[in-house]
């Protein structure tokens, strides 16, 4: 039995669809991701399960049991907004343990608890600030906090990070998600950051205009997107115009073998990460001569920009296996079949963000 | 602090929040005032000029284009205080924003605009009045990731096509990687390091640099017959620090490397798209972090490690040396 799940939800504010028809499943202790861009309709699907919006249709089912006319204060969700707000008058300590206490927890497991979450957000030490004594980051923390500690086992989380500098950001959300774990909560956590969005989620729903294009684990989305907008946003892909035949699709004079089926006029898209680079072997099966005309470097990753027969495509590797290559150097490169992604050209009509990359390409 | 930048270098300033940063660039612009020291522009002192003359182009965080103005109005400002008429300072916008490649709707008002029309919009009114210098304090940070992630490569090639030498702040390591020559890393009020991505990276003088471009875990060890010993007493190579003092190792999570050395557990894997990232905790109690290309089924590990950078212990102590803020 799912967690949670929604039957065909659908909201609207005025004339504008905020949600179409969504239909999703959550099992119990998954960590789940809402992903998309901005105006996707991914905050509104957090106000829906909260009871925050009135449906126009659809049904929300929590536990096997239909919430969706329980008023929000009864439905025994944690949620943080985007717009979180501290109580005042309470200090990070009376913050965080608000929630289990007025739940009647057992005053040692709220201790714990609280301990265990201060610990984590870094705020230990300041356990009896007041919320106007606290930096904006720090702020943000006390909440995160408060919504994880807060009782209940279902936490819906809106861009809980957001507001935080990058480094803390990168180590805070693998805390969560082990704090999460270790509770055993359910968790839907809504973010823009497609990183963030496949480092911590077990499962991955990606909005865009009020629906769920695809969903999956991040191996799936990352390895075999049936969207071309989940290649898109999801990790990143080079995206060309193409024509398939045979499994082999021509872009340009490059021939390039693709375990689609698909024929014809076709979108190709092909994951920077799958472009692989082979320094100093020489030519073998299937590889292509690439010269290098760009090197943008990334630390543990590298970004190249190649020119292929003038056709530019971008490659990102491990810097340890292309140390040393220089610009104008030239290199091979192959492209595994099962990495050569095709879709319908029609899709690109669809998806403006696509057809500007190809043509700044 | 002091700092030399190069004409047509484009500078990253990265830090965390309150590391003085934005302080910097309202000093270069002529907002706020220096208590002590100077600051030179070509050679001369611009101490003293007020902003609007000292030709330097800004891009503010929260962009703070005039809410009342339409598109053309806010990116002409500059030229027409310059004296020129509405419609050549029209007419040099659209020739920007058509060498720019920016579509942007030039009759909307700020709140009518998608965030990057607006970042677009802040950027021709910055420069499109002939600023040779950019400053820019954290332009990208209020859009989405993906956006933002287009929106830097074409800041970088058109301050470099326009010749500017860029000032950029942000909290940001890839974005300030993704654009920059080099990198000024900035901690309570001071310079830590400044380089190309690839100097900190891979010189790195403190163990903030280490972690702060670029990922690293940090193991507490000392020296014993000039080999690295590090807590459970496991040998990790050798040293060049001296006998006895206690010293920071600091790990590149791309040089773990699995199959023998010291016996640790995987806590937490996560998968980074073609790469996966383990957080391993290891028989002594630390944790390290490894990214790599293969995949584990295993809980139980071996470890070793390809490449280390060595430190002196810090006197404030390791977690305070390393904290982002």
């Amino acid at each position: 039995m799912p967690r949670v799940e929604l039957k065909g939800v659908t909201v609207r504010y005025g004339r504008k669809i905020a949600l179409d028809n969504i239909d999703i499943k959550i099992k119990s202790g998954d960590y789940a991701i809402v992903a998309g861009p901005t105006g996707a309709g991914k905050t509104t699907l957090l106000k829906a399960i909260c009871g925050l919006v009135p449906l126009v249709k659809g049904r929300i089912i929590v536990n096997g049991e239909d919430i969706t006319e329980v008023p929000p204060e009864k439905r025994g969700i944690g949620y943080l907004p985007q717009g979180y707000a501290l109580f005042p008058h309470l200090d990070v300590w009376g913050n965080v343990t608000f929630g289990p206490t007025s739940r009647g927890w057992d005053k040692s497991d709220v201790e714990v608890i609280a301990r265990r979450i201060l610990n984590m957000v870094g705020l230990i030490e300041r356990a009896d600030a007041y919320p106007h004594e606290l930096s904006g980051g720090m702020a943000q923390r006390v909440a995160l906090g408060r919504a994880i500690a807060s009782g209940a086992d279902l936490i819906l989380l809106d861009e809980p990070l957001s507001a935080l500098d990058v480094m803390l950001r990168m180590i805070l959300r693998y805390e969560i998600k082990k704090m999460a774990k270790a509770l055993n909560l359910t968790v839907i956590h809504v973010t823009h950051d497609q990183e963030e969005a496949m480092s911590i989620g077990d499962r991955i729903f990606l909005l865009r205009k009020g629906r769920v294009l695809e969903e999956g684990s991040p191996e799936e989305l990352f390895k075999s997107p049936e969207n071309p907008f989940t290649a898109y946003f999801i990790g990143e892909s080079n995206f060309f115009i193409g024509y398939a035949d045979n499994g082999v699709v021509r872009i340009d004079d490059l021939e390039l073998r693709s375990t689609s089926r698909l024929r014809g006029e076709v979108l190709v898209a092909i994951r920077t990460r799958r472009v692989k680079i082979f320094m100093g072997k020489g030519e073998t099966l299937n590889s292509i001569r690439a010269r290098v005309e760009e090197i943008r470097f990334f630390g543990k990753v590298t970004k190249l920009l190649l020119n292929v027969n003038g056709l530019r495509i971008i490659s990102e590797m491990p810097t340890l296996k292309i140390r040393g290559l220089k610009q104008g150097e030239i290199v091979f490169i192959s492209i595994d079949p099962m990495d050569v992604l095709l879709y319908e050209l029609e899709t690109l009509e669809e998806y403006p963000e696509i057809k500007e990359v190809i043509m700044n390409s | 602090m002091n700092l030399l930048i190069r004409d047509g270098e484009y500078l990253a300033v990265i830090g965390p929040s309150g590391c003085g940063k934005s302080t910097l660039l309202k000093i270069i612009s002529g907002i706020l005032e220096p208590d002590e020291g100077d600051v030179l522009v070509d050679g001369k002192s611009i101490l003293g000029k007020p902003p609007e003359e000292r030709n330097i182009g800004f891009i503010f965080q929260d962009l703070a284009l005039f809410p009342h103005m339409n598109g053309f109005e806010n990116a002409g400002y500059g030229l027409k205080v310059r004296g020129l008429s509405e419609k050549e300072a029209y007419q040099r916008i659209l020739e920007f924003a058509k060498e720019f490649g920016f579509d942007i709707g030039f009759n909307k008002l700020p709140d009518e605009m998608s965030s990057g029309e607006q970042q677009q919009v802040a950027l021709l009114r910055a420069i499109a009045y002939g600023a040779k210098i950019l400053l820019l304090d954290e332009p990208l940070s209020a859009i989405d990731r993906k956006v933002s992630e287009e929106a830097r490569e074409k800041l970088r090639k058109i301050v470099k096509s326009k010749d500017l030498t860029a000032i950029h702040v942000t909290h940001n390591q890839e974005e300030a990687m993704a654009v920059a020559d080099r990198i000024a890393v900035m901690r309570k009020g001071r310079f830590i390091q400044v380089g190309t991505p690839e100097e900190l990276y891979y010189q790195p003088n403190t163990p903030f640099v280490m972690t702060f471009v670029g990922d690293a875990s940090f193991l507490v060890g000392r020296t014993e017959r000039g080999r690295v010993v590090v807590r459970g007493g496991y040998e990790i190579g050798s040293s060049n620090l001296p006998e006895g003092e206690l010293l920071v190792v600091g790990i590149r999570p791309e040089n773990v490397i699995f199959g023998k050395g010291i016996p640790g557990k995987i806590r937490l894997k996560s998968y980074l798209g073609a790469l996966v990232r383990y957080e391993i905790e290891l028989a002594n109690g630390d944790v390290i972090i490894a990214i790599t290309e293969e995949e584990f089924e295993e809980k139980e590990v071996k470890v070793w490690f390809s490449d280390y950078k060595l430190f002196r212990y810090p006197e404030e102590g390791l977690s305070e040396a390393i904290s982002p803020g």
